[in-house]
């Protein structure tokens, strides 16, 4: 009985909007590519399609990547995570002014101001790999050799240092350690990249356990390998470090989130300058998804990669 | 967005309707189901319903569906306090200041879902069923009860599992008129790789690849 029922291709009753909706849950984009759109004819001009593309990559769709969302929309809580984790529960030193920009809001940080998230209690910040995208723009160039960080997990006495993400005279850099032990930090420095004043850029930060990469403005500027102890910036005896079993060890993990400032000291505070977008996912970004976001100059919610592949279907 | 004080009374005075399946089954239905099904919802306030004795006719929905849609909906009923009602899906602000997480399926979802079947045709009765009802948290774990059994497979194995064949019948390039050795194209040689793809007028995959 249950064979002969078998035997009837009961997607052929499901209706097109259906299948859209199984379709958005399969996931990463390459498998279903590589897997659903070759099922049948059906299947795949559902798939390749630019509007069906657009809704896949919706956030609605894939809130269990976003782990942070700071788009300062919400009137008189300049704090607030969008993603749906977090919400209010943080702290705002100083005044970091919401302001208009080309996406709808911004924060203005005056090197006084900071907001402090503590994230130690979210397991879904205890993770190894993950990307953070955010728009940055500098109001003042002062000549000062020190650190303007944007976005920072850094906390030395801890041993927390999950993540430090800023500009460094005109470079903009991304710090991650490696081993409690061995305390080795890797920098990743993006030397090519000019900074203008009163420029929007559009910076990605990909971090794994074996490499950080820095994206701007859609392209790849920076990679920087950690599997060798060696290879490290800086670090607590990291040249005894054993390099054959130097992938056991462990990533530092993040205390407390720090957007605008180094940590709660003000440290290398973000000053005279303005943070937009700011998203942390717990997946990376994929590259199409960057060049989109930088293409169309636009918040993460409103991206629009089916367009973006499809307009230029003719370059790849 | 705003809610309409019309829309909420109408149906509340009596706060449990009668509803019958397609194969005449009848099922005591209250606010849990009401307000997690748009078909009723709408159905109530555009028909104006005062007399909750007559059963509203489903006639798309078999009775096992219908009641698997009730019990369902009462396990979800508070659920919706955090899913606001509203006709735009697309305005991701309206879950801003309610922060509300869709993850992967719950422990009491997938043992729901279980008792359906693809080899029954019982699994796409239930999305059915929530697609005709507009239940949208039923129709996603029914998709996705779905997508989890596609994802890690490839598509000879996907379309072996739920019977599927390559084209609908009469099309595509199983076809007489599309097959690789057509008299009817003019050429008798095998299609290569690119030519297949060119005659399915969609682009390659490996193209969307990064």
């Amino acid at each position: 009985m249950a064979s002969e029922i078998m035997e009837y291709d009961f997607f052929s009753v499901l209706p097109n909007e259906v299948l859209c909706i199984i379709f958005y849950h399969i996931r990463p984009y390459k498998q279903l590519l590589s897997t659903a759109s070759l099922v049948c004819c059906r299947w795949r001009q559902i798939i390749f399609n630019e509007q069906f593309t657009n809704e896949y990559y919706k956030i609605k769709y894939r809130q269990s990547n976003l782990i942070g969302w700071w788009k300062f929309s919400k009137p008189g809580s300049v704090g607030y995570d969008s993603s749906g984790l977090i919400g209010e529960k943080c702290t705002v030193n100083g005044t970091p002014e919401i302001d208009q920009c080309f996406l709808g809001n911004c924060t203005v940080f005056d090197g006084h101001s900071s907001i402090r998230i503590p994230v130690m209690n979210y397991p879904q910040y205890q993770i190894d790999f993950y990307s953070i995208s955010l728009w940055v723009s500098f109001d003042s160039w002062v000549d000062y050799n020190g650190w303007n960080v944007f976005l920072a997990a850094w906390d030395d006495d801890l041993n927390k240092n999950w993540i430090h993400l800023g500009c460094q005279r005109n470079h903009i850099q991304t710090q991650v350690v490696i081993s409690d032990t061995y305390r080795c930090q890797y920098d990743c420095n993006a030397q090519n990249t000019h900074i203008n004043r009163r420029t929007w850029y559009h910076i990605v930060a990909r971090i794994s356990r074996q490499k950080q990469e820095i994206w701007i403005n859609g392209k790849l500027s920076e990679i920087k390998e950690m599997t060798n102890p060696r290879d490290a910036s800086t670090g607590r005896s990291y040249s005894w470090a054993n390099e054959e079993t130097w992938l056991e060890e462990k990533m530092s993990m993040p205390n407390i989130l720090t957007i605008g400032a180094k940590n709660e000291l003000y440290e290398y505070s973000w000053h005279g300058g303005r943070l937009a977008d700011i998203s942390i996912w717990n997946c990376w970004l994929e590259p199409k998804e960057i060049r989109a976001i930088f293409q169309q100059k636009c918040s993460i919610d409103q991206m629009k990669i089916g367009t973006y592949l499809f307009s230029n279907l003719c370059d790849m | 967005m705003a809610t309409n004080v019309e829309e909420t009374y109408l149906y509340s005075s009596p706060t449990t309707f009668k509803v019958s399946s397609k194969d005449g089954e009848i099922f005591d239905i209250d606010d849990s189901f009401i307000n997690q099904s748009k078909t009723i919802k709408n159905m109530l306030n555009v028909l104006d319903i005062a007399d909750n004795h007559m059963p509203i006719p489903l006639q798309n929905i078999k009775g096992t569906m219908l009641n698997a849609a009730i019990v369902f909906c009462k396990y979800h009923k508070n659920d919706l306090l955090s899913i606001p009602d509203d006709e735009d899906e697309d305005d991701f602000e309206r879950d801003a200041y309610e922060p509300r997480r869709s993850d992967d399926i719950s422990e009491w979802d997938k043992e729901f879902i279980k008792q359906f079947t693809v080899e029954e045709g019982t699994l796409f009765d239930i999305i059915m069923a929530a697609n005709y009802l507009d239940i949208k948290a039923l129709l996603a774990v029914g998709c996705k009860t779905i997508a989890n059994m596609v994802r890690g497979k490839n598509s000879d194995q996907v379309r072996q599992m739920f019977n599927i064949s390559y084209d609908p019948p009469g099309e595509g390039l199983n076809t007489p008129r599309n097959s690789v050795t057509s008299k009817e194209s003019g050429d008798n040689q095998l299609l290569t790789t690119q030519e297949k793809e060119s005659r399915c007028k969609t682009p390659s995959p490996e193209l969307m690849y990064d």
